[in-house]
């Protein structure tokens, strides 16, 4: 379970160039929901996302993840729950493009305690099998279509079965027909009881969650409609 | 384990999809590698001769610092350049009609035909000494740089020649003249019956004309002769005089040539038995200089054999060692230095970048829960596998370079030592470099 409490996010506080991101932000997602962040572009969506994925810290407020203070927490921790919790898909997929899926969907899993180094590509061809692109596994990322390269995001993603996955904008890059596929991956993902949390600029998108939440100017509500 | 996957993966990434940048970046190390070595090899060259050098005057023993003059009468031959001139008129062997003479002349005609611009002179004249007379007046042989000569055609001088008044010589080989010429010297017919060169153990090049004192005698007389031309007198009183009683000194051993006006060399007639010195390299009027570093004991053995104390012996050529070796040295320094900085700056920057070809293969670890120590590691351990793979490279590709580059080739010899010298130097450089670079790339945020 996912709970922020105040969060405030200034990038270069107190200069001239500071910006307030976040101004104080509390949102709380229940394990298994699959929830759309939307806002328009700058509105802070991507720093929520990098605060929930404990890639940046916040500037105030308390973050509880499964009821722990992250805050609190030790930077191997972070690493820990960074590798085992979360998994992360982009816009612009993050992929390695001079390797193969194969491989790039194996790096989670080199720095994983859970699985062992024989285990590792047996782990991940499963996963890319998961994803429906087994035929695809020995494919550079750099030869592959938006689509297919978001599935094998997708497929990192969840190589070390973790129970949330973030997704920033994972379908902007997309045409309708393929965003409506990733989308319905992630989808049968919600369903295999892992929370998602999509930000979307894309009212359409966001539609196809459970639960909406909009960020205007840093502060975030409950898209109720 | 896997860390080394990850190691794995980076390395063959810079060797196919990155091959072209990691390719430069390999060719600038091997540039920078090979002028390095070259570097080590000129300072290993020039330094190695240098400590030679260095050895012959530290290693040399200077007697008798207490002295005025430095020296102690009795114990070597007292010369200085005052003393010379007169010292030779009063020991130079007195010589009959029918001796030979070497020196140099000049003529006027040579069969028949006349010589423009020449004048007729005797510039200097020396005693040829007989092998009796050598061994006598050995002091006075060596300080007339006098050499023994080999006749290579014709014949020298019998004794019928040197009687009969009809003159003959034994010219030096090399100049115009040949056996069967006839040359005209103050009016008087010389005739050339062989030529003679300096005898192999001679340091001079080239000889001297041999005529009977008979010719040189009469022209003396007829007051023609130069200045330089030295009388003949011989004193053997004072020529056995002069020769120090012990006779460590007795200065008549045949392998020391060579004469300065301040640095007589003196030969040993016998080999000093007392205690096993390194081997003379020379021995001057007031100093031995031996092939390697004298110990105490053996400065010991040597002070007794002198009746000196060891208090006595100072080190010769101070100046030389202080001055020439570290101006030198500090000259060869700097350039290394240079070099150096190039290298360390070159490979600094090469190494950098390499580093930063995986900028965003580090980000996607550092997401996926890769500690910083974790980059740290992968990011140094891969590049100190390609320094390593290229150190390799450079080192088996420095003979062919030198082979390549025949100007270096000629004048310096392929040291391997050098290879490893410089191996060692890059190989810190590199590590010095890969630290940074690691440090950085484990400074970057997942998150940009
Ligand atoms: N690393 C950063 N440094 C400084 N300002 C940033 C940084 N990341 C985002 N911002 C600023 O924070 C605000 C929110 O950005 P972001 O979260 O990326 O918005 P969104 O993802 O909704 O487009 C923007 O004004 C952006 O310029
Ligand atoms: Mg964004």
């Amino acid at each position: 379970m996912i709970e922020l409490k105040n969060i405030v996010k200034t990038y270069y506080p107190q200069k001239s160039t500071e910006v307030k991101a976040l101004k104080g932000v509390d949102l709380k997602i229940e394990k298994g929901e699959m929830v759309a962040i939307m806002g328009v572009s700058g509105s802070g969506k991507s720093t929520l996302l990098h605060i929930l994925g404990c890639l940046s810290k916040p500037t105030d407020g308390k973050y509880f993840l499964d009821g722990e203070d992250m805050n609190e927490a030790k930077r191997k921790q972070v690493y820990k729950i960074r590798n085992e919790k979360i998994g992360f898909i982009f816009q612009d997929y993050g992929l390695i493009e001079d390797k193969s899926v194969l491989e790039n969907v194996m790096y989670p899993l080199a720095f994983s305690k859970n699985v062992k180094f024989l285990k590792m590509k047996k782990t991940a061809q499963k996963a890319i099998a998961d994803v429906g692109i087994s035929e695809l596994a020995r494919k550079k990322a750099s030869k592959l279509s938006g689509g297919q390269k978001q599935r094998a995001a997708a497929a990192r993603a969840i190589v070390n079965d973790p129970d949330i996955i973030l997704a920033d904008e994972p379908t902007a890059a997309l045409d309708s027909k393929t965003a409506d596929e990733v989308m319905a991956l992630l989808k049968r993902l919600n369903e295999k009881g892992k929370t998602i949390i999509v930000v979307t600029h894309d009212k359409r998108i966001a539609d196809m969650c459970q639960k909406t939440y909009v960020i205007t100017d840093g502060c975030i509500k409950e898209d109720t409609q | 384990m896997k860390k080394l996957y990850i190691v794995k993966s980076l390395i063959k990434d810079w060797f196919t999809s990155q091959l072209p940048y990691t390719a430069a970046v390999m060719v600038v190390f091997i540039l920078s590698f090979i002028a390095m070595f070259f570097v080590a090899t000129k300072v290993a060259t020039e330094y190695l001769e240098d400590t030679s050098q260095e050895n012959i005057y530290y290693n040399e023993l200077a007697v008798g610092m207490g002295d005025e003059d430095g020296f102690y009468a009795e114990q070597v031959i007292i010369l200085n350049s005052e003393f010379y001139d007169e010292y030779l008129k009063l020991n130079l062997p007195s010589l009959t009609a029918n001796a030979k003479v070497q020196g140099v002349l000049q003529y006027t005609e040579k069969n028949g035909s006349k010589l423009e611009g020449t004048d007729a002179c005797v510039l200097a004249c020396f005693p040829v000494f007989s092998k009796e007379q050598q061994d006598r007046y050995g002091v006075v042989k060596h300080l007339l740089n006098y050499y023994d000569y080999e006749i290579t055609k014709g014949r020298d001088l019998t004794e019928e020649d040197l009687c009969s008044g009809s003159y003959k010589a034994v010219a030096p080989e090399g100049y115009a003249l040949d056996v069967g010429d006839v040359i005209s010297c103050f009016g008087h017919e010389i005739e050339i019956v062989g030529l003679n060169k300096p005898s192999p153990y001679s340091v001079r090049k080239n000889g001297h004309i041999v005529i009977p004192y008979g010719f040189a005698d009469e022209c003396m007389a007829d007051g023609i002769y130069g200045e330089d031309v030295f009388q003949y007198e011989i004193d053997e009183a004072y020529e056995y005089g002069a020769k120090p009683e012990n006779n460590v000194y007795v200065p008549t051993g045949s392998y020391i040539s060579g004469l300065t006006q301040v640095h007589m060399r003196l030969g040993l007639s016998e080999k000093p038995e007392l205690v096993s010195y390194p081997a003379f390299l020379e021995l001057t009027v007031n100093s031995f200089v031996f092939e390697e570093r004298v110990n105490e004991s053996q400065k010991e053995g040597l002070a007794k054999l002198l009746g000196i104390t060891v208090d006595d012996f100072g080190n010769g050529y101070d100046w030389f060692y202080h001055e020439v070796v570290e101006n030198f040295n500090g000259h060869v320094y700097k350039e290394c230095i240079i070099a150096g900085i190039f290298c360390a700056l070159n490979v600094l920057m090469i190494i950098m970048f390499l580093s930063s070809r995986n900028i965003k293969s580090y980000r996607i670890y550092r997401m996926y829960g890769c500690s910083g120590a974790g980059i740290f590691a992968i990011n140094f351990i891969s590049l100190m596998l390609v320094v390593l793979f290229t150190l390799v490279i450079s080192m088996l590709l420095c003979k062919p370079a030198m082979l390549l580059f025949s100007g270096i080739n000629d004048s310096y010899e392929f040291r391997p030592k050098c290879v490893l010298i410089t191996s060692a130097v890059l190989a810190g450089i590199s590590f010095a470099a890969c630290i940074p670079a690691a440090i950085s790339a484990a400074r970057k945020s997942p998150i940009d």
